[in-house]
């Protein structure tokens, strides 16, 4: 049975995939915490365990992610960009547009029709409407974070919140609770401002359909009915949007082991338990 | 806000009785530096270019490092929100309006779009020139709408505005006439209904408003709190308001819609050629290479208006008076002036941290 | 932050150091290629005279004022973004940045603000005068401005007009008319038309050797490595024009690419994509920019900085044909000037990919990048726009940077 896997440090969760021939075989999400290379070998050492595979069996590996750069045991690495583009359209045959909100950053991606990565944009100097500012306001507003999205689409009216940077953002919002104003109201306000920065981003770019939404936050069923009023279409989000980068790395992962046995020889293994 | 509701009341009352021809068009304008007698000699009614979005449209278009006003007007000319105007006159006042005349053109958001070259010097030989780029600027509009210019319209067209100017000074200098009294804030709100009013009828309601007001009586106050502004603009007057609810007294602004747009055209034979020495001579912007005059002609108007305090209004990213800065606060601090340095977003609220730190300047001024 | 100690400044600033420094930089360079070695003596030279007991007058001018008119009075040109380039290229220039942090703003050009902390520390040798063109930016008009006040010394200002039109060259003509009679009388130094003939000669020497070098650097694959290209010939490209030194370097440069192009050597083998630079300049801290993009096998084959952009000046019209290479900029007046060179060198160079580098304080440079974009990928060339400063490490981000990067060379290769 040949066994590739692919692996996404992010600056909030990592994420370990194995894929065989039959498809995905088990999947692991942990928070990355301090040490990203601490997090890649637990997350590899998690998913190996639930499908009862050894390290060995993997032909090949892929890294993505911020911190792809310092796992030693990879066999390459491939930008987050490549990763969600390759990962969204095994997952969403015909998928043209990729939009990425992640932990600390956002992307939007187009493809091409063979699904190769045309143009992409990011935006990464700040962490507004990504995942640590949810996580933030939902301290602050006293909510669950896997309830803010559904909240968000009770209100009718919104009170928009005018700083979109988190530490302004966050007090702003404590201002408006003291003042009086239902959370709801200030939930329909957030999660509309973040679904438009995300569609005046996209104005750099030519988006077409099929829109699919990956990271974290697409489990956010409010940033997706916004997003879709914005841009006037529908959003497709997988099952689980967490893994699509480690999806792609180890599609990737398969790619090469391929190209090389085809006509490179093969690259040189380090093994996880080795010295980090 | 009364004096303002009330000259709003006045205005259209005039706008009713007065009819006045069909103009050709709307002309859009960005920048103090354009003679509107032209335009108006040619039969076109100037519309300030005040963009109301704020400006996130426009991050597509322009890097997050650039000037919030342009990006704005971008966001708004991209959302064709000034497809009622006919033509765009723009100036090459600062990169950021150089690189705003591109995008207008790549993404052919008007058939008619002119760059006026301002020189950045005033001297004999960049008054020629100006006034030739002026003569320039007149056979593009001749071309493009098959008009010709008439000097003698030309001629009625400057004594209009210097009359405009001529009553914007009475204005000023009657604030604090009547009760409540007009306060700064209600003058530039006035001020604002020149720029997007034909002439005319803003000539007349604003004649017919200072004769009311001058009938008011002059309650005297005693608010040594008089703070001057200067900077580049900014869109809502919420700033100079805050600054009056915080009981200090705002006595001149230098700003693009404010103490720049006073000064007469002295005309005399050669109509042309002197606006092109009255635009260039009056207080000048930062974006001219003037530091030492308008640091000297600010000093005048403190002296003047018994300043205690300066405040210095910047857009983020706004080079020209970032780069002016540190010369004119070293004279400031020189003489014992205090001075804020504020740096802007172009939006129609005043943030929080921005009204702290005017808050904290004025509780430090005597 | 603390001022340089005051020993070390008069070493700084002392002609002998340099003197000593010479045969040791010489020393110390002697396996790298000929043309960076002639940049390295240029250099120094110019400090041991602009630092020396003053028998020349020392000239303050900013990039794209054109050189020649310094020569012409046989006065030391300084250009001050060249040095604060070097000096962040050392490393040094977080220290200069923080001296002049409660003077500018954050958000201005790092160039101007690395200047200025130069000058409050007193490290820079005194300008005689200041000569300054309103091209290509209007941070620089300011800044020079303001210079000339911190220093008391005149300041020449050149308003360049903005288009190429006859009433513009005639205005600009008067300028530089008035400017030489203006420095004449500042430098007691009369207008001396033979040295004004040779100093055209030489630049348009210097000049058409450029020519000829942008012209080997189309070879396929690429001789010249595009990073230094945007370090010292573009250095000495702002710098030199008008001087015998300058016409040694070209030269040297010359004989270095037709030997690499006899060999039929890349600059590195296996070059499998060919970029274009836009944006005249690069970081010039330490990054791994270049390592990353060689990594791949990409090669910055040619930058737009050094696009030869005016005609040859004329010995029987010194002034006027200055006048017209100013105008004919193509980062000054309508967008145009700039795509039509951009479609050029795209073709020229047999360009794959482009990448715009986007400094933080900049707004001349940065403001076209949608409108340049756009073109570019309605005519299918990957373009990539690249954040970062190029004097202030703070606004760099390596992981940043670096996944875009690495992102756009997944696409393109």
């Amino acid at each position: 049975m040949e066994i590739f896997a692919g692996i996404d440090i992010g600056s909030l969760t990592s994420k370990a995939l194995l894929f065989g021939e039959k498809g995905i075989l088990s999947y692991s999400i942990l928070p990355t915490g301090a040490n990203p290379k601490i997090a890649a070998m637990r997350c590899l050492e998690s998913v190996l365990m639930k499908s009862n595979i050894k390290e060995k069996d993997i032909l090949s590996i892929v890294a993505t992610g911020y911190g792809r750069i310092i796992i030693p045991f990879k066999a390459k690495e491939m930008t987050e960009i490549s990763c969600h583009a390759k990962g969204a359209s095994f997952l969403i045959p015909g998928a043209r547009t990729v939009i990425d909100i992640g932990g600390q950053d956002s992307k939007i991606i187009t493809l091409d029709s063979n699904s190769r990565v045309l143009d992409f944009v990011m935006n990464d100097k700040c962490a507004a409407g990504t995942g640590r500012f949810l996580e933030v306001m939902a301290k602050a507003l006293e909510v669950e974070l896997n309830e803010m999205g559904r909240l968000s689409l009770q209100s009718r009216k919104s009170i928009s919140v005018s700083s979109m940077c988190t530490v302004f953002a966050e007090s702003e919002v404590i201002s408006l609770i003291a003042k009086g104003y239902e959370v709801k109201e200030i939930l329909k306000g957030l999660h509309e401002a973040i679904a438009r920065r995300i569609y005046n981003l996209s104005k750099r770019l030519r988006v077409k359909d099929k829109i699919v939404f990956t990271g974290g936050v697409a489990k956010n069923e409010g940033i997706k009915r916004f997003l879709e009023k914005f841009f006037g279409k529908e959003i497709l989000v997988p099952e689980e949007p967490q893994i699509v980068g480690a999806l792609g790395a180890a599609l990737f992962a398969r790619d090469f082991y391929y190209s090389n046995l085809m006509g490179g020889k093969n690259e040189n293994k380090k093994s996880m338990f080795d010295k980090i | 806000m009364k004096w303002n509701d009330f000259f709003k009341d006045v205005l259209e009352k005039v706008k009713e009785k007065r009819l006045i021809p069909d103009p050709k068009g709307l002309i859009g304008w960005s920048c103090s530096y354009i003679p509107l007698e032209i335009i108006e000699a040619l039969n076109f009614i100037p519309i300030r270019v005040i963009a109301q979005t704020n400006g996130e449209i426009g991050d597509a278009y322009l890097d997050p490092n650039f000037c919030p006003y342009i990006k704005a007007i971008m966001g708004d000319m991209i959302t064709n929100k000034y497809d009622y105007i006919s033509g765009y006159i723009l100036t090459n006042s600062c990169d950021g309006m150089k690189r705003l005349f591109d995008l207008l053109r790549f993404h052919q958001k008007s058939s008619f779009a002119f760059l006026l070259d301002v020189p950045h010097k005033v001297d004999n030989s960049s008054i020629l020139f100006f006034k030739e780029k002026l003569k320039e600027m007149i056979s593009a509009f001749e071309e493009k709408f098959s008009i010709r210019m008439d000097e003698n319209d030309l001629i009625e067209s400057i004594q209009n505005a210097n009359q405009t100017r001529r009553f914007i000074r009475v204005l000023f200098s009657l604030q604090g006439r009547g009760y409540p009294p007009l306060r700064h804030s209600e003058i530039m709100e006035i001020i604002k209904y020149a720029f997007d009013t034909e002439r005319l009828i803003f000539n007349e309601s604003i004649k017919i408003f200072i004769e009311y007001l001058q009938k008011q009586s002059q309650i005297p106050i005693h608010n040594d709190k008089r703070i001057l502004i200067t900077g580049s603009l900014f869109v809502t007057i919420d700033i100079i308001r805050l600054i009056e609810e915080l009981g200090a007294e705002v006595a001149f602004t230098d700003l693009c819609m404010g103490g720049r747009v006073l000064e007469d055209v002295n005309l005399d034979r050669d109509p042309l050629l002197s606006i092109s020495r009255s635009y260039l001579e009056k207080f000048p912007c930062a974006r001219m290479l003037a530091t030492e005059l308008r640091c000297q002609r600010l000093m005048q108007e403190i002296e003047r208006n018994r300043i205690k305090g300066v405040i210095y209004y910047t857009l983020k990213f706004c080079d020209p008076y970032l780069f002016e800065a540190p010369y004119i606060i070293e004279q400031l601090r020189k003489k014992d002036i205090p001075v804020l340095l504020l740096e802007g977003e172009y939006s129609s609220r005043v943030p929080e941290a921005m009204r702290t730190r005017i808050q904290a300047f004025l509780e430090t001024i005597d | 932050m603390n001022k340089t100690n005051p020993f070390l400044r008069f070493l700084i600033k002392n002609p002998s150091s340099y003197r000593i420094l010479k045969p040791l930089l010489e020393l110390f360079n002697l396996r790298e290629k000929e043309p960076y070695r002639i940049w390295l003596r240029f250099l120094i030279d110019i400090l041991i005279d602009a630092f020396g007991k003053k028998r020349k007058a020392v000239i303050w001018m900013n990039s794209m004022t054109p050189t020649e008119i310094a020569y012409a009075f046989d006065a030391i040109p300084i250009m001050p973004e060249v040095i604060a380039s070097i000096v962040s290229n050392i490393g040094l220039s977080g220290r200069f940045l923080s001296i002049s942090e409660g003077k500018l703003s954050t958000d201005t050009c790092s160039f101007h603000r690395c200047i200025l902390g130069l000058a409050m520390d007193n490290l820079l040798p005194r300008p005689t005068v200041i000569i300054s063109s309103s091209n290509i930016c209007d941070g620089a008009n300011k800044f020079y401005h303001y210079l000339s006040s911190f220093y008391q010394c005149p300041h020449l200002f050149i308003d360049v007009p903005y288009d190429e039109s006859e009433s513009s060259l005639k205005y600009l003509i008067f300028q530089l008319e008035k400017i030489f009679k203006d420095l004449s009388e500042i430098l007691s130094i009369p207008i001396d038309q033979n040295r004004i003939y040779k100093i055209i000669s030489n630049s348009n020497h210097s000049r058409s050797l450029l020519e000829e070098i942008n012209k080997m650097r189309q070879t396929i694959p690429s001789p010249f490595p595009g990073s230094e290209g945007l370090s010292y010939l573009l250095g000495m490209n702002f710098w030199s024009h008008g001087s015998e030194r300058a016409i040694e370097f070209y030269l040297a440069l010359k004989r270095f690419i037709k030997m690499m192009t006899n060999f039929g050597k890349a600059y590195k083998n296996h070059e499998r994509m060919r970029i274009l630079w836009l944006h005249q300049i690069r970081p010039y801290y330490q990054t791994e920019i270049f390592k990353i993009l060689q990594r791949h096998g990409a090669m910055v084959s040619f930058e737009e900085g050094n696009y030869l952009y005016w005609p040859p000046l004329e010995v029987k019209n010194p002034i006027g044909s200055i006048a017209k290479k100013i105008l004919s900029n193509i980062w000054q007046g309508p967008l145009e000037k700039r795509l039509n060179a951009i479609s050029e060198m795209i073709k020229d160079y047999s360009i794959n990919g482009v990448i715009h580098f986007s400094p933080w304080g900049c707004r001349q440079g940065t403001g076209a990048s949608s409108i340049i974009g756009d073109f570019l990928k309605e005519n299918g060339i990957p373009f990539l726009l690249l954040p970062g400063d190029s004097i202030d490490p703070n606004n760099y981000s390596a992981g940043q940077t670096r996944t875009r990067l690495e992102a756009f060379l997944e696409i393109v290769v």
